[in-house]
């Protein structure tokens, strides 16, 4: 456990070190094939000053519909890796530059130079979900093949797929897993194995709900309106009350995933199930 | 009479019939024992309280729904319908509307308008409803415009130019009618306009009068102005006012200041944003004004409706006023002359206070920094537009609440034409966005009773004399409360989140409730991050139409 915080923090630092001055991410999507891979058409991309500009115009021009962290609102969430009307910066650049018709997305062009909407871009790019490159890089040895089998193997230790769900296999305990490598780092995939209740992803906090005649049910919130809740249980069902019905809710703070993991598998095991997971981007695995 | 005449004339009967005009008269007489629902408010008082009880306390549960009627516009669906002489009319987002008869739902007409690309709309392409008079109907447009229909046909008899929707001005407002004008106000604070409410001739379409709510360069209040920043000083008008026939005192909220977050490039109080005014409405000259927040810089628009009631406060029978402020204070004041009765906070607030005496101490702390500092109520207020409703049986006024607060930034910003000019953002505190229906005693500030909401409530209030209340919540049911202690009587699941108030009204012996149900407008500000389980919530565009249950109607 020692040994896996200690590499946490460096990892942390150094994660630091790369979110404080670059902000690559998958910024050309596999469909450009003309694109080089990396290669931005933004003269602005991951320049901490033309970010900064970036940042001002984007809380005054974009916040009101897309929400003041880019999470969406009204309008599309920035952060996510959906582009509606396209992903590629120059997607991104038309789409800001004339708008869209027949919604309030409008043609910025009537305010803003083309370098300020490329300003604008590279702000956009650098509040997007976690991801790009990480400096720890021993999942880089594992074998993904034998993580791939680990993750299923229903007698392992680890039975990952009990609870998590992979391209329509698995369970719904936990969160799909289908694009964890794409969306997360390394470093914060391997916290959540190790440690997770340290960042319990949104919409999986568990609950304790106990009716009044006294069932108890544990699991995280699907749903909830003024009168009624729905729960995943840690059963795997769905379990649909009536807030009437209701005789307490309480919050758990930790995750129902076991802890120490770590303990019940080898460094190698444990790095060919990072090696497995940096492989899941939502397609699946080529032949 | 021949056949064909007969059977002509049997056809004609069955038809509802547009022959019961809406005439100034009626209008004032709105809100006494009216089967209709003729204005915004439901009266000039802006009560939103209807006489009618057929459906009451004791009934409610047998409410059920008589009609549905899609409008195919999926947006932000924030429209009160106006019903007279059997008709239903209903404006939708991007400007749409249609006559349904009110009693089955069937489709009379319908009127499309033609909106160019490239409008700035800052909180979804919403619109608020008609205004009526005669045989003609009154809206507002998102290119800023006011369009008169023709109330049997739906044509378009003339359109009148707001404001130029290239430079920003754009128009949401449902209209208010007063004697022979029809009177609006215009949109786009957050884009560096100077707003201003304007009266225009119901037949003619001439302009009567314009009141700028920024006064010019030596003009009075133009001294609580800095520099040339009253060009672009904002303070829209884009809610609905009310009106005393009695002292033709028309008053109207003005929004904030612009820019919205950056109070350094406009430095003094900023007359007449986040103001309650005063106007004749004869001639569009200014009687009273009173500055809820002078010198806003939290987006504190101080537009929600006011009601006028007629209540002992303090001891003293008094002609009042009273605001739910999205400040986060329920104000009363005195609508005669704008003098100040109380103002109590009915959320969290911590931006600062009102004093005993109306004035207002600001934390130098809740100040928007560079960094970004926390302050509740969030921009979208305690309480948004939608509107509250008040019950002069209960004396208790219903208000939808939002509790949640924001990180407010603030940066320095130039103006450009026709884009925002907000000078930085807010961000919604992250998954403590709540809400609660909560009831306030008029006459003294004081909470009665709170229904607490899961989520934000943004929808409007009906208050009927069957000592009940109606209001619509985010995930999209009708709930039906007693007015007294507000118990859940009822409630009905609509299919998408409600943002439009309810309406009531009276056909043929039989009591209709009424409600818009479509999720949207400024979702960024009242739900966004600090509501994130709204994210994605599902569109509608569905008016739903109650009833109670008769086993001898169906056949």
């Amino acid at each position: 456990m020692k040994v896996f915080l200690k590499i946490g923090s460096a990892v942390l630092f150094a994660l630091f070190l790369i979110t404080a001055t670059s902000c690559s991410r998958n910024t050309t999507p596999p469909s450009k094939a003309t694109a080089a891979p990396n290669k931005s058409a933004n003269p602005f991309q991951g320049k901490p000053e033309a970010i900064q500009e970036g940042q001002n115009m984007y809380r005054s021009y974009c916040s009101g519909c897309h929400g003041g962290s880019g999470h969406g609102g009204k309008c599309p969430d920035l952060t996510d890796d959906l582009w509606i009307h396209g992903g590629a910066d120059e997607e991104v650049f038309l789409t800001i530059n004339k708008g869209v018709s027949g919604t309030e997305m409008r043609n910025f062009e009537v305010g803003l130079k083309p370098e300020e909407i490329w300003k604008l871009i590279a702000y956009i790019r650098s509040i997007a979900a976690a991801g790009g490159e990480s400096a720890w890089k021993p999942f880089e040895d594992g074998d993904a093949a034998h993580g791939k089998a680990l993750f299923s193997d229903a007698k392992g230790q680890a039975q990952c797929y009990r609870c998590h769900m992979v391209l329509g296999e698995g369970g719904r305990i936990g969160p799909d897993l289908s694009r964890i490598g794409a969306k997360r780092t390394p470093d914060y995939i391997l916290e959540s194995i190790v440690k997770p209740s340290a960042d319990i992803v949104d919409g999986y906090l568990q609950f304790t709900v106990t009716t009044k005649n006294g069932t108890e049910t544990i699991g995280y919130k699907k749903n909830e309106d003024n009168f009624t809740m729905q729960l995943i249980s840690t059963e795997d069902e769905l379990v649909s009350l009536e807030k009437s019905d209701i005789a307490s809710v309480s919050t758990n703070k930790n995750s129902v995933m076991v802890e120490g993991l770590e303990k019940l598998l080898s460094k190698k095991e444990l790095h060919d199930i990072m090696a497995y997971l940096k492989t899941l981007n939502g397609k699946p695995a080529s032949k | 009479m021949s056949v064909a005449a007969s059977a002509a004339f049997l056809a004609l009967a069955s038809v509802p019939m547009v022959s019961a005009q809406v005439t100034g008269d009626s209008l004032v007489n709105a809100g006494k024992s009216s089967d209709d629902w003729v204005m915004y408010g439901r009266d000039y008082r802006s009560t939103r309280f209807s006489e009618l009880n057929q459906v009451n306390d004791s009934n409610v549960k047998k409410l059920v729904p008589m009609w549905t009627f899609q409008t195919g516009v999926l947006d932000g669906f924030e429209c009160t319908p106006l019903v007279s002489g059997g008709i239903m009319y209903i404006t939708t987002p991007w400007n749409h509307a249609f006559a349904v008869d009110a009693k089955t739902g069937a489709q009379l007409w319908r009127y499309d308008r033609k909106l160019p690309d490239g409008l700035a709309l800052c909180c979804d392409a919403v619109n608020r409803g008609f205004a009526i008079l005669g045989d003609r109907l009154y809206m507002t447009t998102l290119d800023a415009y006011l369009v008169c229909l023709d109330a049997k046909k739906g044509d378009l008899i003339w359109e009148k130019k707001l404001g130029d929707y290239q430079a920003a001005y754009s128009a949401t407002v449902a209209p208010l009618i007063v004697k022979d004008k029809v009177i609006v106000g215009i949109s786009g604070a957050e884009y560096g306009i100077r707003g201003y409410i304007d009266a225009y001739d119901a037949k003619s379409g001439d302009l009567a009068w314009r009141f700028y709510t920024v006064p010019a360069k030596g003009e009075p209040g133009s001294e609580t102005w800095e520099g040339d920043s009253w060009m672009n000083g904002g303070g829209s008008a884009w809610v609905t006012g009310s009106y005393d026939p009695e002292l033709n005192q028309l008053y109207w909220g003005i929004g904030n200041p612009g820019p919205d977050f950056n109070g350094d490039v406009r430095k003094g109080s900023n007359l007449y944003t986040v103001c309650t005014i005063s106007l004749n409405p004869d001639t569009g000259k200014l009687n009273w004004y009173y500055q809820t927040s002078p010198h806003d810089i939290w987006d504190y628009d101080g537009v929600n409706e006011q009601i006028l009631i007629d209540e002992e406060i303090k001891g003293k029978k008094v002609k009042a006023m009273v605001q739910a402020h999205r400040n986060g204070y329920f104000y009363a004041l005195d609508r005669t002359n704008g003098k100040f009765l109380y103002a109590k906070p009915f959320c969290k607030v911590t931006w600062g206070k009102v004093n005993d005496d109306g004035t207002v101490s600001v934390d130098p702390k809740a100040m928007p920094t560079k960094e970004g500092v926390p302050a509740f109520p969030g921009a979208a207020g305690g309480k948004e537009w939608v509107p509250m409703a008040y019950s002069p049986k209960t004396h208790l006024a219903y208000v939808p609440v939002i509790e949640n607060g924001a990180t407010f930034t603030s940066h320095e910003i130039f103006y450009k034409k026709g884009i925002a000019y907000w000078g930085s953002a807010l961000n919604l505190i992250k998954d403590q966005a709540k809400g609660a229906l909560r009831a306030i005693d008029v006459r003294t500030g004081d909470k009665k009773w709170d229904f607490p909401a899961k989520s934000p409530m943004v929808a409007g209030v009906l208050a009927t004399a069957g000592n009940l209340v109606f209001t619509g919540d985010a995930e999209g049911n009708l709930i039906a409360f007693n007015a007294k202690d507000g118990n859940v009587l009822w409630k009905f699941q609509t299919g998408s989140g409600i943002h439009a108030p309810p309406i009531t009204y009276k056909i043929g012996g039989k009591q209709y409730i009424a409600i818009a149900s479509g999720w949207g407008g400024w979702t960024a500000g009242f739900a966004g991050d600090g509501a994130p389980w709204l994210k994605n919530s599902r569109k509608g565009d569905t008016m739903y139409v109650f009833g109670l249950f008769d086993e001898t109607a169906s056949k």
